[in-house]
């Protein structure tokens, strides 16, 4: 299914938290939303799965609008997420399957063939409260697919998960990428995104910073970042013609270059001004690109 | 719909089971039914109860303690069997105090005698004398015992005065140590309270009555009613009225009390017909709240525990608020019909008197049902409107806390439904909705109120559950975007626009 944002704006007061964002996530594809804390990632989500309403806009399901029947087809992890506690874990899976429109009979089948294929079947009678945190978040997430839904909206899954589960998380995306299945991330872990997404969309301050491929977005990038580690003061890089910015921590730097100059030029003016104990040229990862981005006027 | 019937029967079985319904269907009522019960029980029960006792000072010869005690005794048969006050006679031993002016009191008074009888010997004397023929030693004894006779009537007069000074002084220290006595015997507790019988005040209808603590008003009452009595027999016999006459006017009054149902009549219990009103809404908030409590809380720790996000990824804010309002309105409807089978069940086993138990009708309990209904959907919005606006239950403490006022409130109100159930005001206040539900369950059997008053206060509180739970679902929709903080009025009223 085809997940398709054009124009969603949303304001609360004189504060625009989303403005007029745009995207099309399509099937068989991870798409990540990414950007800081407060960038309006969560508000995009909820506004995706129908929670909160735009302001203007509009969000279609292969060419629909969110409908009941639309909602049942979409699994949705919430960013911050908690669950009944004194219930057993079968029967809230039971309940939340019956919300998803499945049978009664179904919902068990389906839960009980999750519960085992995530190895928590022992624990399927057990009081949620009784059980590990490890559990609880794998509850969690098969909640959100027991229905098997076409589209599956994470909001900082990764966030607050146990590291194994993180791994079984990363397995479960890859499986449903091939299952045909759309795929919604909203993150600030880029180097996760990193790893899932095909399509990214940054955010910062409720306004799309950039979007599109991820490989086109490493290609785009790769010619600028320069990695230098010295024990030199690495502040008289900034003379260098052609370095627009430069990231120093203690003796290493990170130097945003003019992607017209050549890189051997780049590093023999670098060799030149400072005694170099390592430099490398790297395609910049998801966060540098993020940098570049919202500190560069001529960004997206 | 049907995820509207899952979340009901998901909240249906969240809470049936739980300790906290058990305890508000049986025993909430229990204990209930003890604190009403109990009190009676001890009041009207002898053996539970130990009469108060109230001392009687009084300067005069009648002995009207003696007497009221009989006029109790003589209501005992009639009423409930034992006495709730005790009368006794508070009397002081003066005897050392007062030996010394008793001697002198007592040669005064053998003076003044003597010196009275002295005086009337000598008028005696000049009596005769002066019958004697006229003479010149006639005149000469008549000089002689005038002046005899006046110095005797001075003396007398003297001894009078000495005599009474005594008395009246014997008198202030018997009244002073009857009074030390009753305050010794109130500040030790023997007694409770004591009444200052004084002859004259008393036949102007005026009695003291000297106590540490506020004494049971219904006891005094009482005591009130015996002294009226003896003060109008009193009264009666200066008239020359007989005793037998006396209490045969003074008969109390026995009023057997009819109520015309249809086109029958038939006595009742004026008690029952109070007390069971006032239990009836105490029941019904037990139950209002109870569901609606449930309601408020659950979708409070929804949110707190960010389970909502779970819910609202499923299903709609509209499927999951009726959803949650019909399971736990099923609830609070098998919470009452478990009360009116119990209560029919102690019809069929007699534990309640068939004629006691006229307002136990299949019609008292549908309209019972009926303002459940309304009063549980309307404190239903007003919960999730007001439990919305807070992301914690610490924050909601203060929305509690109103609400738990907002449910006294009627009760604190009855006494307006008790004295005049159709009154203008009492009629008003019937279609307040926060007031409707539990007047007009009141009124129902007090005043059996006109069907347009049904009509009105069943057409108004559709109109505010309608009018509440737009907009508490607005507040509801608005709220799920707050996390960890309260949501301000400005920013409630942006959203709520926003819808």
């Amino acid at each position: 299914m085809d997940v398709v944002i054009e124009n969603v704006t949303k304001a609360s007061g004189e504060d625009l938290l989303l403005d007029s964002i745009s995207f099309k996530a399509c099937r068989g594809s991870v798409f990540g939303v990414l950007g800081p804390a407060q960038a309006g990632k969560s508000l995009l989500i909820q506004t995706l799965v129908g929670i909160a309403k735009p302001d203007s806009g509009a969000i279609t399901f292969d060419e629909k609008p969110l409908n009941g029947k639309i909602r049942n087809m979409i699994g949705y992890l919430p960013e911050k997420r908690g669950i009944y506690q004194r219930q057993k874990l079968i029967d809230v899976l039971i309940y939340f399957g019956r919300l998803r429109n499945l049978s009664r009979k179904k919902a068990k089948i389906e839960a009980i063939r999750l519960l085992d294929r995530l190895g928590i079947i022992d624990s399927m009678e057990q009081a949620v409260a009784h059980v590990s945190r490890e559990v609880q978040e794998k509850l969690q997430i098969i909640i959100n697919i027991i229905h098997n839904p076409d589209v599956l909206i994470l909001d900082e899954p990764f966030r607050g998960l146990h590291p194994l589960n993180q791994d079984m998380l990363r397995k479960m995306i890859y499986r449903l990428r091939e299952e045909e299945k759309t795929i919604i991330i909203s993150t600030s872990q880029f180097n996760e995104a990193e790893k899932l997404c095909d399509e990214v969309l940054f955010l910062n301050q409720g306004k799309t910073a950039l979007k599109g491929n991820l490989d086109k977005l490493r290609q785009k990038f790769h010619a600028h970042l320069v990695s230098v580690e010295s024990d030199d003061n690495l502040a008289s890089l900034k003379s260098i013609k052609g370095v627009k910015k430069i990231f120093i921590d203690k003796q290493s730097a990170k130097l945003f270059v003019d992607s017209d100059l050549p890189k051997n030029e780049i590093i023999q003016k670098i060799i030149s001004t400072v005694n170099v104990s390592r430099i490398e040229i790297n395609g910049p990862n998801l966060a540098d690109i993020f940098y570049v981005v919202i500190n560069s006027k001529d960004s997206a | 719909m049907r995820q509207i019937l899952t979340i009901s029967g998901w909240e249906f079985r969240r809470y049936i089971k739980s300790r906290s319904f058990l305890l508000a269907t049986f025993i909430s009522p229990i204990i209930l039914a003890a604190i009403i019960a109990i009190p009676s029980f001890f009041y009207q029960n002898s053996r539970f109860t130990r009469p108060q006792t109230i001392g009687v000072v009084e300067f005069d010869s009648i002995n009207y303690q003696k007497i009221l005690s009989e006029h109790f005794n003589d209501s005992l048969d009639s009423e409930n069997g034992f006495s709730e006050i005790a009368l006794r006679k508070i009397q002081a031993d003066t005897s050392a105090v007062l030996a010394g002016f008793f001697v002198r009191q007592e040669n005064l008074r053998i003076e003044r005698d003597s010196l009275d009888d002295a005086y009337n010997k000598i008028k005696e004397r000049r009596k005769y004398i002066f019958q004697q023929g006229a003479s010149k030693r006639r005149e000469q004894q008549l000089k002689e015992t005038y002046e005899e006779l006046h110095r005797t009537r001075e003396s007398r007069d003297l001894a009078v005065i000495e005599y009474n000074r005594i008395e009246s002084i014997t008198d202030s220290i018997i009244r002073k140590a009857v009074f030390d006595k009753a305050d010794s015997l109130l500040t030790a507790k023997t007694i409770q309270g004591y009444i200052v019988i004084e002859p004259d005040l008393f036949k102007q209808g005026k009695i003291e009555f000297h106590s540490l603590l506020p004494i049971n008003f219904f006891r005094i009452d009482r005591l009130k009613q015996m002294l009226q009595e003896l003060l109008v027999e009193e009264r009666m016999r200066e008239e020359g009225i007989t005793s037998s006459q006396i209490q045969e006017w003074l008969k109390p009054i026995e009023i057997q009390e009819l109520r015309l149902e249809g086109s029958q009549k038939r006595e009742f219990n004026v008690m029952l017909t109070y007390l069971i009103p006032i239990i009836a809404v105490l029941f019904l908030f037990i139950s209002i709240f109870t569901s609606s409590g449930y309601l408020f809380n659950g979708m409070l720790a929804e949110k707190t525990n960010r389970i909502i996000e779970h819910l609202l990824g499923s299903v709609n804010s509209l499927q999951l608020i009726f959803g949650k309002i019909l399971g736990l309105g099923i609830l609070g409807l098998l919470q009452i019909i478990v009360w009116i089978l119990v209560a029919a069940a102690a019809v069929l086993s007699h534990l309640i008197l068939q004629k006691d138990a006229g307002f136990l009708t299949i019609q008292n309990a549908g309209i019972f049902i009926l303002y459940f209904i309304l009063g549980y959907l309307f404190f239903s919005a007003v919960f999730i409107g007001g439990g919305s606006l807070f992301s914690s239950e610490e924050e909601a403490r203060h929305f509690n806390q109103l609400m738990r006022i907002v449910s006294i409130l009627p009760i604190i109100l009855a006494i307006l439904v008790l004295e005049t159930p159709n009154s203008l005001l009492v009629r008003i206040l019937s279609f307040i909705p926060f007031l409707t539900p539990s007047f007009m369950i009141l009124r129902t059997p007090l005043g059996q109120p006109p069907p347009i008053d049904y009509w009105i206060s069943v057409g108004i509180m559709i109109v505010f559950i309608v009018l509440s739970l737009f907009f508490a679902i607005r507040v509801f929709r608005a709220g799920n975007f707050v996390h960890n903080r309260k949501l301000g009025s400005r920013e409630l009223l942006a959203l709520l626009k926003k819808g």
